[in-house]
């Protein structure tokens, strides 16, 4: 019993000693800020513009974060090899948070404090971002986020330094339900993943379905690993709906794809951005075809029109992505594009200390074209998008194509 | 009456993935009275390995073999290297030990096939038959069948056979048994490379309708304790018994009320039946008794 009790002491002396460590570990970091004006006098030499990137390299999060990565070292590399941004060579540090919240808020206040950057791109997943916003926030540092989820920049007066580049879940909603209203489909049944990502989705499906007069006839879930969601189906046919929204990432929307399929219901599947990848036809199989989803267009930048004034941007980079990387970019390496870009635009337009890149961003982006869409940033939207940004989508033998009447 | 039926083939689909998760529970418990919380991880190793061989480009059956080999390899190993050497350790050690075990698999597997799901084609086609105005895959009826298969084996195994009487020695008694020339420590290896052998038919069966993945046997294996527990562990018909009344709570509640309190409705009915029947509805109420 004694040496049990010993024990315990001894580790919590151990824990102690370690949070005292820590903790003078931060302070000592802060006073660096602090006292810094040899990296202030380098930013006015100018030697070079340094920029931190955390995205989610590995981790659950890393089929985002993987392109995002890749990208970001591509553009650099390419910036660089053109003689830098007016002259000047661009460095970015890049830090993986490896998909956890605690990784990336120890790597955002490396970058900010130690690296002195002067602005954070990232990170790949909503709640490393959410936890990064906090220390951009504090630090008065920008960053520009690749996270889907819209509280990373809402409310805009707490997120004056923040911004992101994906579609929001609501633009999806929106581009959705433009779909179902030219395609004459008013009464739809919502199957939602329990998770964070199926319950926001379902949230934003039910606040604009008045505004589009979409009548919701059934809401169901279920749990992403489920074996079989042939009972949701069975509810929500009976329920008289017309179309089968389905919010979720894979495996789950394979699964129903695969279910609605032998049951033989004659409802259209329409699908999330976040199947937009070519694993979820070769899960589903059969069940795919005729799936609608909406999607960014960097999925396949060689069917948008050329007319598009996304075309020539789209096309080049996809082409160099898949001449250097060997793989698709997905839309993912076109929020790393667009990150990347926003800031090496600020910089280019002389705005090389950190508020005037924020107020650089805020101002002055309008009609700016990316991969992801053309942004008009405002002091009341830190995302920029509209609706359009996004097209529809279908599966036919086996490929994601674009839907020409839309 | 058409939901009903529709409800019901459901349930019974995924009772029956659940049911035969709980088997490879069952086995492994009878003997040793340990409780292998990495019997998820060798229904994803069935899972992953099948998918391993077809894309290499083997025959469909000679890499269902395959498979159930070198998962039960997986399995004699797991008992030869952990849990042999704790030798002697009480049995909530080397739960633990399997909880160790689990984790070390599936990060394993995360390395080796990546973290994404994979699709298996399915035994027969992909055809689905029609029960009145309910439909059911194939592939679900063949769960089923592998289900029923594994019960009778098992049966027959345990009650007909003098390995199954080694067993049961075992369970009640190790030293006794050990009196009369049975080796407990080889019955202990023996009973996880049978239970690694299930857990991979099982996995190699409900590989086509789940799209496994390296987290797969997290979700099975929680589900498939939940079967055992409730029929009693130790009992492979209670073992069944268990998974289906799962699987037909999970559907009628997800049909009737709502899904998205369906494990809910399903934990609930569980929990009251354990406080009604604290040792399953098939487990004896004498434990130590042993024998499937």
């Amino acid at each position: 019993m004694k040496k049990g009790l010993l024990v315990f002491l001894l580790m919590l002396a151990a824990v102690v000693l370690g949070a005292c460590g820590g903790d003078s570990g931060t302070s000592e970091e802060t006073g660096n800020e602090g006292d810094s004006p040899e990296s202030a006098e380098a930013e006015k030499d100018a030697e070079e513009y340094v920029l931190g990137a955390i995205y989610s390299k590995t981790g659950p999060n890393s089929p985002l974060g993987e392109p995002e990565w890749n990208t970001t070292e591509m553009l650099v590399e390419q910036i660089n090899e053109e003689g830098g941004i007016n002259g000047v060579p661009l460095r970015v540090v890049l830090a993986d948070d490896e998909s956890s919240q605690e990784k990336a808020v120890q790597e955002i206040n490396r970058l900010i404090n130690d690296e002195n950057v002067l602005a954070v791109l990232g990170s790949s997943g909503t709640t490393e971002s959410l936890a990064m916003k906090g220390v951009a926030m504090q630090n008065e540092v920008p960053m520009i986020s690749a996270a889907a989820a819209a509280q990373v920049v809402e409310p805009v007066e707490d997120s004056k330094w923040i911004f992101k580049t994906p579609q929001s879940d609501r633009l999806a909603v929106e581009r959705i339900y433009m779909y179902l209203n030219d395609e004459n489909i008013s009464k739809v049944g919502l199957l939602t993943d329990s998770n964070a990502f199926g319950t926001t989705g379902l949230e934003q499906l039910e606040n604009l379905s008045g505004e589009y007069n979409i009548e919701i006839t059934a809401k169901e879930s279920y749990n992403t690993q489920d074996p079989d969601m042939s009972t949701q189906l069975t509810n929500i046919n009976s329920s008289g709906a017309e179309a089968l929204i389905v919010w979720g990432t894979n495996p789950g929307p394979a699964i129903i794809a695969s279910n609605l399929d032998s049951l033989g219901f004659d409802m259209p599947f329409i699908g999330s951005h976040g199947i937009a990848n070519q694993k979820f036809i070769e899960l589903a199989g059969e069940g795919a075809e005729g799936v609608v989803i909406p999607t960014g267009k960097a999925l396949f930048p060689d069917q948008i029109p050329e007319g598009d004034t996304q075309y020539d941007v789209l096309n080049t980079y996809y082409e160099d992505y898949v001449a250097t990387f060997d793989s698709e970019p997905t839309n993912f390496g076109s929020y790393g594009y667009d990150n990347l870009m926003l800031a090496v635009e600020a910089l280019k337009n002389g705005a090389t200390d950190r508020a005037s890149i924020r107020d650089y961003l805020e101002n002055e982006i309008s009609n700016w074209v990316g991969t992801t869409g053309v942004f008009n940033l405002s002091s009341e939207d830190h995302n920029g998008l509209e609706a359009d940004s996004l097209v529809v989508a279908t599966v036919k033998d086996g490929e994601w194509v674009l839907m020409e009447d839309n | 009456m058409g939901e009903f039926l529709q409800f019901s083939v459901t349930g019974l689909t995924i009772g029956s993935i659940y049911a035969i998760v709980a088997l490879g529970f069952v086995t492994i418990y009878s003997v040793t009275k340990v409780i292998n919380l990495a019997q998820g991880e060798f229904v994803m190793l069935g899972g992953m390995i099948m998918f391993t061989f077809l894309n290499i480009g083997i025959n469909y059956w000679i890499s269902f073999l395959l498979t159930l080999i070198l998962v039960m390899i997986i399995g004699w190993l797991v008992e030869w290297t952990i849990i042999r050497r704790a030798k002697g350790a009480d049995p909530i050690s080397l739960i633990i030990l399997t909880i160790g075990i689990a984790i070390f698999i599936r990060g394993v597997a995360s390395v080796v096939w990546g973290k994404g799901q994979v699709r298996i084609p399915a035994f027969s086609s992909n055809q689905s038959i029609n029960i009145g105005p309910a439909s059911i895959t194939p592939q679900s009826m063949w769960v089923v069948f592998i289900m029923l298969l594994v019960v009778i084996f098992l049966y027959i195994l345990i009650d007909k056979t003098i390995v199954g009487k080694a067993f049961q020695a075992c369970s009640a008694n190790p030293p006794a048994a050990r009196l009369m020339g049975i080796s407990p420590a080889r019955m202990s290896s023996f009973s996880f490379t049978l239970s690694a052998g299930l857990g991979a038919l099982a996995g190699l069966a409900v590989a086509p309708i789940l799209f496994p993945a390296y987290d797969m046997g997290v979700m099975l294996g929680i589900k498939g304790f939940s079967a055992a527990i409730l029929g009693g562990l130790g009992s492979a018909p209670g073992a069944v018994a268990g998974g289906l009344i799962i699987g037909f709570l999970e559907s009628y509640g997800a049909g009737y009320i709502s899904s998205g309190l369906k494990d809910a409705i399903a934990f609930t009915a569980i929990l009251l039946i354990l406080l009604i029947r604290p040792s399953g509805i098939l487990g004896e109420k004498n434990v130590g008794k042993g024998g499937l």
